[in-house]
């Protein structure tokens, strides 16, 4: 049963990590567009938080 | 609303569809499928394994394919194609070794063995890992996807190898062993599942690999433009 869970676990936490990284860097794009001051994109980096 | 928080509206069925779809997936998998006498729990690995598996290999056919393509047209938009496949396909070739081994531990009492389908698995793993290490070490982005293009198209002939190892050669993998109709029907959702789920995760990268290659030469454009401001 705990080979079981640790698997599960392992695989939904690499998942996750990579999902993560790829928000990152969509935060980024979203960033460098609002530097290049693309109106559309520049608004939905501020509600990112950024 | 503007277009950002529309285009988003606009996936978010998908997302929740797919959530669903693994969730029912995980629950049949975990909880609604009858427990081998044999090995017990540790047989519902196999339900994660061969997903990913498949997963991986379909992922490396993708990015072959989508490398042969760019050799042929020198496009990059068919490397995007081949970067988000060769990632996706990294993820789920290390989830099923990993996922492998555990379960091999188990049922083998051995982590690892140089059986054929292992190994030919760990060879596509390694060519995988190849094409990321060049994605990440080469500055020009045709220079990159050659190699890249060049590596992956190569790797295409250890995909028949991996898929066929089993009855081609002698091992002690498992070929297609009997199982119980609930037990196929839970296989074969969690392989629907992941193959929704993986697809979804990979037409995002690749969206995204593309938008950052167009605002990459935005970039080098409006710099070219200061420059010129400047110089005048």
């Amino acid at each position: 049963m705990t080979t079981l869970i640790v698997t599960y676990v392992i695989c939904a936490f690499a998942v996750a990590l990579y999902i993560l990284r790829m928000s990152g860097l969509q935060r980024q794009i979203l960033k460098r567009m609002a530097a290049q001051q693309l109106p559309l994109q520049s608004s939905a980096a501020e509600k990112s938080g950024d | 609303m503007n277009q950002h928080t529309k285009s988003h509206s606009h996936f978010r069925p998908i997302y929740v569809g797919t959530a669903c779809v693994m969730t029912a997936a995980l629950v049949m998998a975990l909880y609604f499928a009858p427990t081998e006498e044999t090995m017990g729990h540790v047989q519902r690995i196999l339900y994660l394994h061969v997903s990913v598996a498949w997963i991986g290999l379909l992922g490396f056919a993708v990015m072959g394919a989508a490398a042969m393509a760019y050799l042929f047209r020198r496009d990059l938009d068919w490397d995007c194609w081949s970067q988000a496949a060769n990632e996706v396909g990294w993820l789920c070739c290390s989830l099923t070794l990993l996922t492998g081994s555990l379960w091999a531990h188990s049922a083998w009492g051995t982590w690892w063995t140089w059986d054929p389908r292992l190994t030919t698995m760990f060879i596509l793993w390694a060519l995988c890992s190849c094409c990321l290490v060049v994605r990440g070490s080469i500055e020009h982005p045709h220079h990159k996807a050659r190699l890249a293009g060049i590596i992956a198209v190569l790797g295409l002939i250890d995909l028949p190898l991996v898929v066929m190892a089993t009855r081609w050669f002698r091992g002690v993998h498992p070929v297609s062993p009997e199982m119980e109709p609930t037990m196929r029907i839970t296989l074969l959702l969690n392989v629907v599942a992941f193959t929704i789920f993986f697809t979804v995760l990979f037409l995002r990268r690749r969206s995204q690999l593309l938008s950052e290659r167009l605002l990459h030469s935005l970039e080098i454009q409006t710099l070219k433009i200061r420059e010129m401001e400047i110089l005048t």
